[in-house]
């Protein structure tokens, strides 16, 4: 498989998991989806190894499920299985292309984001440094997930942790900038809350206040 | 009924559908009644594995493999599907679009003579193939036992006043406070869900969405809490 790290860079991919294909093992999840990739991979994976034996379907190109807004759609790569959510109205075949492509050449999509995006995504970088610390980050790029499968709706395929950074994969739609703002600052007063239960209110706002001073 | 569903996919050029009703009967049409029992297994395997992941409300099935595939709407224990050749792998979407159609239409068991009888000593091999804790297991759940389709009859779906929607908003508030708006309309979203045309089973699943949702923030016994007070709701 070629870095799984290109994965992060993909645009409309919310979340993926890897799965071993000898013992069905998950090795990796990653992204922000609310659902457990990682077992519908091994499940279905499993399942359709099965499914495709009993109707020799020969060898598989991809298994895909949706559920929801969502699908998942799963493919080999090597010895491993991986399985990728994306949402629902994306093609199957249109997403393994976009892998391969991604596997082949290095791609280069110039990020233009409007102010009041960029701006908020500053700010949560900023946050998740200061209440993680470099100790800490990885939790609290696990809570930023959590924050934005929760409230990031259609923003989620648009973004994602790259390098431990959260950044955008894709410039965003126009008609979506006032969507996607709100979706920030959510996802902002949320990490907030999280910094309060952990840390206490004093602490979490002396970090916040370092924040601000950072962006002025 | 099912005949009726297999002559319409028929007429619609997809000599090669089937249907799997609640009661694990399976109905073919002309090109895959060779496949009853194949088909009676594939579709034995999909319910236990959807069974097995949890609370997931899957409603759509591919399996493309080098020059054949399978694809199937899903509608709890129901299934309507076809098998395509390498030739039909662009217009799945069509063919989608009809088996949705179809889907939500009654799979009725009248004809319960046509359903195979050996499909249950023959499901129960691959059944185990699935279950080998040795090559997979991650794939515990499966062990469990299998469960044959129910044999009750279908519940009816009950159409809800789209007004519950508010009162389920309301109650989110109190627990979550500003999150509220961005929950229920991300998890009305996610689940598909249309408000003029809220049903029962709709209604269930975004409770448990959003309680799962909520949980996130408030804690898991919080989000329990909210749980239960939505479903008072629809009592």
């Amino acid at each position: 498989m070629g870095d799984l790290e290109k994965l992060d860079n993909i645009p409309g991919i919310v979340g993926y998991a890897v799965v071993r294909a000898d013992d069905g093992a998950v090795e990796t999840v990653k992204g922000s989806s609310t659902a457990s990739v990682g077992d519908l991979t091994a499940f279905f994976s499993s399942a359709g190894e099965v499914i495709r034996d009993s109707l020799n379907l020969g060898d598989i190109q991809y298994i895909s499920i949706c559920y929801g807004n969502s699908r998942l759609v799963i493919f080999t790569r090597g010895a491993k299985y991986l399985g990728v959510e994306i949402p629902r109205e994306t093609e199957p075949g249109e997403l393994i292309k976009k892998i391969e492509a991604t596997e082949a050449t290095e791609p280069k999509v110039e990020i233009q984001l409007p102010r009041s995006i960029s701006s908020k995504l500053q700010q949560i970088n900023l946050l998740i440094d200061e209440f993680g610390g470099k100790e800490n980050k990885n939790h609290w790029l696990a809570l930023l997930n959590q924050g934005l499968g929760i409230l990031g709706g259609d923003l989620n395929p648009y973004v994602g942790n790259i390098n431990l950074k959260f950044e955008f994969k894709d410039n965003p739609p126009a008609e979506k900038e006032d969507d996607f703002v709100q979706a920030l600052r959510s996802i902002i007063d949320f990490l907030v809350k999280k910094a309060v239960e952990e840390m206490g209110s004093s602490q979490a706002r002396a970090k916040v206040q370092a924040v601000i001073e950072k962006m002025r | 009924m099912a005949q009726d569903i297999i002559k319409k996919l028929e007429d619609k050029g997809l000599d090669a559908g089937f249907a799997v009703n609640n009661r694990g009967q399976v109905f073919c049409g002309r090109e895959s009644v060779a496949m009853q029992s194949e088909i009676a297994q594939m579709a034995t395997v999909i319910f236990e594995t959807i069974g097995a992941v949890g609370d997931l409300s899957i409603d759509r099935i591919q399996i493309i493999g080098g020059s054949k595939g399978v694809i199937a709407e899903i509608s709890k224990d129901k299934m309507l599907g076809t098998f395509l050749n390498g030739d039909d792998f662009d217009s799945v979407n069509s063919i989608f679009a009809v088996l949705e159609g179809l889907i939500d239409v009654e799979i009725q068991g009248e004809e319960a003579a046509k359903k195979p009888e050996p499909v249950v000593e023959e499901i129960e091999p691959v059944i185990d193939e699935v279950k080998k804790p040795a090559e997979k297991p991650v794939v515990k759940p499966i062990e469990k036992t299998v469960e044959k389709p129910e044999v009750a009859v279908e519940k009816q779906k009950v159409k809800l006043d789209a007004g519950i929607l508010d009162t389920m908003k309301s109650i989110l508030k109190d627990y979550v406070g500003d999150f509220s708006e961005r929950i229920f309309n991300n998890q009305l979203k996610a689940q598909r869900i249309k408000s003029e045309e809220l049903y029962d089973e709709d209604a269930r699943r975004l409770i448990f969405a959003l309680g799962k949702a909520a949980g996130m923030i408030i804690g898991p016994s919080k989000g329990r809490d909210m749980t239960n007070k939505l479903l008072a709701v629809l009592k």
